[in-house]
């Protein structure tokens, strides 16, 4: 399997995660491109993936205003790029969203720029109530 | 210039506390000068947690004396404090004829009818697990537990609630004579008084050698415990002492007011003040403790800690004036049973300031009353606790049963928690068999809403013991704190 | 006067065991069912497990823990199940009452069924007998967990951690992303407790080294952990002397294991199973004491989420199906390489699912019956792992006709090293 990267010679390799025997694959890039050696059919495109481009689904929290809790757990709707996940943990740091929020509100769209990668709420959050109170729900 | 005291306590220990104790039921102006946050945070808040009967105290000794006249202190200050040992009774286990004698002597000084010698028969019906190779065992019914740490504190509290004053994070740097007073030279400002006492554990031997004193610095010894799970509770109920060696009373097993179980202390001689537990230490302790207990469960340990005990070579207290500051007393070597002397070590302290001239008279006192307890409350009580307030119907930690109603007392009393490590010794969040991983998710926002503190400002016992380093997120929010 | 309360079914416990088994056993048909949670909302640890990897078996998606839950609270809402928040369960008895209290009062529940999800507690330095000073800064991974993404605390900026388990490789990558250093992730065994994914996506993306064969054998620190002695343990796992290095950091975090919590079951006299800490129970997760279940993590520590949810919703059912308590035919007992077995008795080896952990690492693994000595079923498993369960259905098991003891073992080429 031969693929398309216009640098210079070098090899990577990657520990698969497809399934969990952990086969070590390697990345061989030359001038003709990257070259996977070993590995099942799965197996090479994920490597092929985590050389042209690693992606990652990033979960982490957000200030959330006049709610019951301090944070809101977010997540990524799809893999974000692995080389920018610090730029982005920076920029969700100074954002804060008013409550109430529902779980699988679409808070933000393309986020830095990334096109289809929203910022989703992954918890329901109310909005703060007077008093800590035992609530029972019927 | 400052106003004069009539005395000034050094260091919030159970002995200072106990002299503040003694002298607030006086006409007296007394102040108590602590360096850390909180009372009981040295020597004393460390130990076996025993109030040792009279058959074990030391004959042709001032620790002797002072243990006996202590012991007779104890049943009014319970009353007056609102506070109580508990009564569970000791088995000093004999191993051999020579160990046997031992227990001889202790009868000959118990001088209590309803102590006696009992054979392994009768010793397997008191406790079935203790060592079935025991010849012989002491029962003395007169030896009593308690928290080490309340005790202290119910002093305390009685203390400021008849007023004396209590001043935390000051430490005594030196002292100066003037015509009519002494003056303490603290790290936040100089105090002054008629008498000052020396009451600083272990740091008392420099202190005193610091005011020109020749006194042989206190050699320390460490000891190292377990501390066993409360569902180990019913294995062992009394007090069990091996015959003691050089030096030591040994390794023993206690139960605790908790319901915990005690293991330790070993005796190692240590060069500096170091309370680190040590692997070496631990597992002499777990010997010791396996002679008197063979099927001793420290699988269930739920936490280790080690103490420091100050001694001078003749093991014995030393109360003396010093020379060059005859205003000054100092209290040295107060080592075991300093917990059980106190009370006496106290009482002593006040004939001796008398001695200076400073005229005592008594005044009417207000008692204590104690806060109640969820977890000992019964199911009656326990209502109407809830009744009077919501918050004792809201457990904050599970593994001891504490409520937010006794967390928010222990933040407001009169002699407050500041920190973790006193929320802990007195309520005992965090002193589970979870130690602290579930409260501890909620200690920092009970804690931040009733002291207002900054949340990453909340410390577990000193001035750099950050809880956390710091919160996350820039964002601002009325919730989150911010930069 | 407290509040007394006749219910059919009480779920002591609101995470992922107790909101399934609750639901399950309202679809059932039981009424009333009452679910009581200490916490202030539904959800348990899933609340604070804010990374993916919950739901895949179930859903066929990746969803969030705090998603996960939501899925549960939602349709619970659209229930009569009576939720009672902030109530904590303080005493059952071997009768079935069970006295809880909260901000209203106390209640005493007279239920003809209890389901105990209580779920697990962290393994802290005080069971390790970990020795050294007990400064601020050390932590167990769960609570650190809670502090970052609930509380949104930092614990500490300069961590170690003990432990390869999943909570401690998830908080690595957690802590790094938040701007912490990570020194190293520490494992006293030969081979990665967790997920080979959550190496390679916690540990190895931020270039965070993985120790194994190691073990912190003191801690140091006046106030604030000021560094912990790190030492290279033998094959048994005893700390070799002259190894030690000291690891300067601000945080030590304890990811050393989970503990069912079963003190209130102690309290009703459950029998309870020394290997996995939670109560003895059969294939319908009944206990052996009439009229008790127990479901979740508090039965013994399950790989995911999503296996909980399954045995939990069984729950539901049988309670409902009288002969749940019925004596068991056959005993289970954890064999050569296997720590886990759930259940441990079975009555007819006709239904539910058998839960098997490994003792270690295998390659071309063998999972074997016995049977009085004799191997009657054998079954190949290419690669298996202490970090990950091994599910079989009950009936595919050809069980010998005549009931007893019967002894799984697990054997294979042992796995060292990473994967």
């Amino acid at each position: 399997m031969v693929l398309p990267v216009k640098e210079s010679a070098e090899s990577t390799k990657v520990i698969c995660i497809v399934c969990p025997k952990g086969c070590i694959l390697e990345g061989r890039r030359d001038e003709r491109g990257v070259t996977i050696q070993n590995g099942c059919p799965r197996g090479q495109e994920y490597a092929y993936r985590e050389l042209q481009n690693p992606c990652r689904i990033v979960t982490t929290t957000i200030a959330v205003r006049n709610a019951a809790l301090k944070r809101l757990p977010v997540r990524t709707s799809l893999p974000f790029p692995k080389r920018r996940i610090p730029e982005l943990i920076d920029f969700l740091h100074t954002l804060s969203v008013e409550a109430p929020v529902r779980v699988g509100t679409v808070l933000m769209e393309n986020l830095l720029g990334e096109p289809g990668v929203h910022l989703v709420a992954t918890r329901t959050i109310e909005r703060k109530s007077p008093s800590r109170e035992t609530e029972r729900q019927t | 210039m400052e106003p004069v005291f009539d005395v000034i306590i050094v260091g919030g220990g159970v002995v200072g506390c106990a002299v503040a104790w003694y002298l607030s039921h006086f006409d007296l102006r007394v102040v108590l000068l602590e360096k850390e946050r909180d009372v009981c945070c040295g020597v004393s808040k460390a130990n076996t947690g025993v109030i040792h009967s009279r058959s074990y105290f030391t004959p042709h000794t001032l620790k002797g004396e002072l243990h006996l006249r202590s012991l007779e202190l104890f049943p009014s200050l319970e009353r007056e404090l609102d506070f109580h040992c508990h009564k569970v009774g000791a088995l000093t286990i004999a191993f051999s004829l020579h160990d046997l004698q031992y227990l001889n002597t202790l009868k000959e000084r118990g001088k209590n009818p309803h102590a006696e010698i009992i054979g392994p028969q009768e010793l397997k019906e008191l406790e079935p697990l203790v060592n079935p190779e025991v010849i012989a065992c002491y029962y003395d019914p007169e030896t009593k537990v308690v928290s080490p740490f309340l005790l202290t504190l119910a002093l305390a509290e009685f203390a400021v609630l008849n007023g004396v004053e209590f001043i935390f994070f000051t430490e005594v740097l030196g002292f100066e004579e003037t015509r009519d007073a002494l003056s303490v030279q603290t790290n936040r400002g100089v105090y002054r008084a008629r008498v000052a006492i020396n009451c600083t554990g272990i740091h008392a031997t420099s202190l005193a050698q610091k005011t020109g004193e020749t006194i042989p610095l206190h050699r320390l010894y460490r000891g190292q415990y377990f501390v066993l799970d409360r569902d180990c509770q019913s294995l062992v109920k009394h007090v069990l002492y091996p015959v003691p060696t050089v030096g030591s009373k040994g390794i023993l097993v206690t139960p605790t007011p908790e319901g915990n179980i005690l293991v330790g202390p070993n005796f190692e001689l240590i060069p500096e003040e170091d309370t680190a537990t040590t692997k070496i230490g631990l597992e002499e302790v777990e010997r010791g403790g396996g002679r008197l207990v063979p099927s001793l469960p420290l699988h269930k340990t739920i936490t280790t800690f080690s103490g420091i005990r100050p001694t001078l070579p003749d093991r014995d207290f030393r109360i003396f004036f010093s020379l060059r500051f005859p205003r000054l007393l100092h209290l040295c070597g107060i080592e075991s049973p300093g917990l059980t002397a106190s009370l006496g070590i106290a009482e002593y302290v006040g004939e001796q300031i008398q001695k200076t001239g400073i005229l005592f008279r008594e005044k009417k006192v207000a008692p204590r009353v104690s806060f109640p307890v969820f977890r000992t409350a019964s199911w009656e009580e326990r209502e109407k606790l809830i009744a009077q307030d919501p918050d004792w119907g809201d457990i904050v930690c599970r593994c001891e049963e504490v409520t937010l109603a006794e967390i928010k007392h222990a933040l407001s009393s009169c002699l407050p928690a500041s920190t973790l490590d006193g929320l802990k010794r007195r309520v005992r969040v965090m002193a589970g068999r979870c130690q602290g991983s579930f409260c501890g998710m909620h200690l920092p926002d009970i804690l931040m809403g009733k002291s207002l503190q900054k949340r990453e400002a909340i410390m577990k016992s000193g001035e750099k013991s950050w809880y956390c380093l710091d919160t996350i997120g820039r964002a601002e929010t009325e919730n989150a704190s911010t930069r | 006067m407290p509040r007394r309360v006749k219910a059919q079914v009480v779920v002591i416990g609101g995470g992922p065991a107790g909101m399934a088994s609750a639901l399950a056993a309202f679809e059932n048909g039981a009424r009333p069912v009452f679910l009581l949670e200490r916490g202030e909302y539904l959800g348990g640890i899933l609340n604070q497990c804010i990374h993916p990897g919950f739901g895949l078996h179930l859903f066929g998606e990746e969803l969030t823990g705090p998603e996960y839950a939501e899925r549960f609270k939602e349709k619970l809402s659209r229930t009569q199940v009576e939720v009672l928040l902030n109530t904590t369960v303080l005493e059952i008895t071997p009768q079935r009452i069970v006295r809880a209290v909260n901000p209203q009062g106390v209640w005493e529940f007279e239920t003809t069924r209890a389901v105990l999800s209580m779920g697990c507690r962290e393994r802290t330095r005080g069971m390790l007998r970990l020795p050294g000073t007990r400064p601020a800064g050390i932590f167990t991974a769960g609570l650190a967990q809670y502090l970052v993404n609930i509380e949104g605390l930092l614990p500490g900026k300069e961590v170690l951690i003990l432990g390869s388990g999943d909570i401690g490789l998830i908080m690595a990558r957690r802590l790094t992303l938040e701007g912490a250093t990570v020194k190293a992730v520490v494992e006293v065994r030969d081979s990665l407790s967790g997920l080979l994914r959550n190496y390679v996506q916690c540990l190895h993306d931020f270039n965070i080294p993985l120790w194994l064969s190691h073990t912190v054998t003191t801690i140091q620190g006046k106030e604030r952990v000021e560094g912990v002695v790190v030492s290279r343990v033998d094959e048994g796992g005893r700390a070799i002397p002259g190894s030690e290095r000291v690891v300067p950091c601000d945080t030590l975090l304890l990811s050393v294991g989970l503990i069912p919590e079963n003190e209130l079951s102690r309290q009703a006299s459950i029998p309870l199973c020394p290997r996995t800490g939670g109560p003895v129970i059969n294939e319908y997760f009944a206990c052996e004491r009439e009229g008790f279940f127990a479901c979740g993590n508090v039965v013994g520590v399950f790989d995911l989420v999503d296996y909980v949810t399954l045995v939990s919703q069984g729950v539901g059912e049988a309670v409902n199906i009288p002969t749940a308590f019925s004596p068991a035919k056959y005993h289970l007992v954890p064999g050569d390489g296997v720590s886990l077995v759930i259940p441990q008795k079975i009555q007819e080896g006709k239904k539910g699912f058998l839960f098997l952990r490994s003792l270690q690492s295998f390659r071309q693994a063998a999972v074997s019956f016995s049977f009085q000595g004799k191997e009657f079923h054998k079954l190949r498993v290419p690669l298996c792992y202490p970090s990950e369960m091994i599910r079989l259905n009950i009936q595919d098991i050809p069980w010998p006709s005549q009931g007893g003891e019967i002894r799984i073992g697990i054997t294979g080429e042992r796995i060292r090293g990473i994967y």
